[in-house]
């Protein structure tokens, strides 16, 4: 079986439909790339085309945001086999997805959904992973997803359970560190405790990404700039992985390749063997009514992307 | 849509999932008193409110990706409208698939099996539904352009090769329209604003060469005669289809032969391929 490797140290960006000219021309300085499974998976147009010349001149890794591992619902075998051929087509390092279900009764709500941190999840999910290993040949990568509830029925920590996760099932994990700060702040718990908690020995991948504080609550939005205390845990995270491959996930008003590229390297300020942890200042609450994992980026600008002599 | 069952068990993972997802795709479904149960109450928020931010999302996200995939829908009904169709849409007939490309798939037949006034006959039913069921129709066609199988880096734009040879690639299209449907596209495209356009017939062919789509305006034996190839699968059978249509083989077999003709201007717009089995080395 092929395991997650740590042999790519170093700062990768999520690939975006609209940077992909730029990327192509060869104006991207970053180390690697992470592409969304989904958006690969069926096409054979200019998705694909573009993602194979990335492939080609990059490391790449796979998300995926449909596997539903904690899903009641059957796997989708239909699913896995076409992650299955993406993989053999592009050959990424590792390949990941989310703690979390998307949907039952065949209905994907493409959402990034809770579950229940108990026993029984534990035991269903861990099930599911063996399986999807076995049937792709190859460690799953689980990422923390981000949380706005927490439910009553949970008895086991986040971390806890995905720590027992990996001993049963030998996967490796992704860890978000804006995700743990956000799950923790609507949960009232503190994220350094969170991290305190975390088997960092088992993640291969870190994420950084912008949220919004919307004073009661936060919202993790991917559409600005990493906030400071996610970056002070970023660096405390970065000691203990040992420098893990960290990527930044920019998916609403996505800016320019070069400004993406400057919120991911701020990152090189916070990389030092002797990370300490700095509480950070206060930041002021935005605007509530901000939008959950974001996935409108998936959808190509297929109307530019026509020609007419009509018009 | 199966009716949603209320005040289910949620003791096993099944039975709280089964709860979550209704509550999520209808709002109204929940009850105080399981979400109290089921959901705990941050410092700052109650229960309803940490279960609110997943139900405000779920419509928020899926009418983005709707309205990105039907520009020029939206454009044409306006954004509230549009979304109100959307939402009603996606209500009836969630998403089943694990990739957002196909949120949309069911949207233009869903819109024509809706439509107020699909109990009269067609002739006295309201043009400008028939104009929003076609345009769906063709922005859907047009989307599905993106990522469909397609020939790039194959097609053949030699005139010399015989008609024997000339097959149409994959990625290619043609389309009718109760209304000028493409053009409307074009000049949303081009931010031109156009107004409702009046009922007439318009044929296109879509094609897609180095990734990008091109529209192109078909007159009606140019449509018929695409129709028939699409079919029949090569030229010289294609020309034999004309009669069945009403078409003058002969005016059709100069259209295409004479120079910048048809057969020039198509090869030229990478319509075609070499046929299998016969390609030139
Ligand atoms: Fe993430």
């Amino acid at each position: 079986m092929l395991t997650a490797g740590k042999t790519e140290p170093g700062l990768g960006l999520g690939l975006r439909h609209c940077h992909a000219e730029q990327i192509l021309a060869g104006e991207a300085r970053v180390n690697w790339f992470e592409a969304i499974s989904e958006n690969y998976m069926d096409s054979g147009g200019k998705s694909l085309y573009i993602l194979r010349q990335v492939a080609e001149r990059y490391p790449v890794v796979l998300h995926g945001v449909s596997m539903s591992i904690g899903s009641t619902d059957p796997l989708d075998f239909g699913y896995l086999r076409k992650l299955k051929l993406l993989a053999a087509k592009v050959s990424p390092r590792w390949l990941s997805d989310h703690l979390c279900w998307t949907g039952i009764n065949g209905i994907n709500t493409h959402d990034l959904l809770p579950v229940p941190l108990t026993e029984e999840t534990l035991k269903h999910i861990a099930g599911r992973v063996n399986t999807v290993q076995d049937f792709l040949q190859r460690q799953l990568v689980l990422e923390n997803p981000s949380t706005y509830l927490s439910f009553a029925q949970s008895t086991i920590s986040e971390p806890d359970f995905l720590r027992a996760l990996v001993a049963e099932t030998g996967c490796a994990l992704l860890l978000d560190v804006n995700n743990v700060y956000v799950t923790s702040f609507n949960a009232d718990k503190d994220p350094l405790d969170y991290l305190n908690a975390f088997p960092f020995e088992h993640v291969v991948q870190m994420h950084l990404a912008g949220h919004e504080d919307c004073g009661t609550h936060v919202i993790d939005t991917h559409d600005r700039p990493v906030r400071p205390e996610v970056w002070e845990l970023f660096r405390l995270a970065w000691a203990r992985t040992g420098g893990a491959p960290t990527s930044l996930e920019w998916d609403g008003d996505i800016p320019s390749l070069a400004q993406c590229e400057a919120e991911l390297f701020k990152a090189q300020q916070y990389i030092s063997p002797s990370s300490e942890y700095r509480p950070p200042v206060d930041v002021q609450p935005g605007a509530s009514g901000s939008v959950s994992t974001p996935v409108s980026f998936m959808i190509p600008n297929v109307m530019d992307n026509t020609v007419g002599e009509i018009a | 849509m199966k009716p949603p069952i209320s005040g289910q068990a949620t003791a096993s993972l099944a039975g709280l999932q089964r709860w979550m997802q209704e509550v999520l795709l209808y709002p109204r479904l929940a009850n105080e008193e399981q979400v109290n149960n089921e959901v705990l109450a941050s410092s700052r928020l109650s229960a309803a409110d940490c279960l609110g931010v997943y139900q405000r999302s779920y419509y928020a996200r899926l009418l983005t990706c709707m309205r990105e995939q039907f520009p020029a829908l939206c454009y044409a009904l306006g954004s509230p409208v549009f979304n109100e169709f959307a939402r009603d849409y996606l209500l009836e007939l969630p998403s089943d698939s694990y990739t957002l490309y196909q949120l949309g798939r069911r949207f233009p037949g869903y819109l024509s099996d809706t439509r107020p006034d699909r109990e009269l006959p067609p002739n006295e039913r309201e043009h400008w539904i028939d104009f929003m069921i076609d345009l769906a129709d063709f922005e859907r066609e047009v989307f599905t352009m993106f990522d469909a199988p397609g020939d790039e880096g194959k097609l053949a734009d030699d005139v010399n090769l015989a008609d024997e040879e000339l097959a149409l690639q994959r990625c290619f299209k043609i389309h009718q329209a109760k209304f000028p449907v493409a053009r409307f596209y074009s000049l949303v495209r081009d931010e031109k604003n156009p107004e409702l356009p009046p009922l007439q017939t318009s044929q296109i062919a879509m094609v897609r060469v180095n990734y990008r789509t091109r529209l192109i305006p078909l007159t009606n034996p140019q449509y018929q005669f695409l129709l028939a190839l699409g079919r029949v699968g090569n030229v010289p059978s294609a020309f034999a289809a004309m009669d069945a249509v009403e078409l003058d083989v002969d005016d059709i077999r100069s259209a295409w032969l004479t120079p910048e003709g048809w057969r020039e201007q198509w090869l030229a717009s990478g319509f075609f391929v070499h046929a299998a089995g016969l390609s030139v080395a």
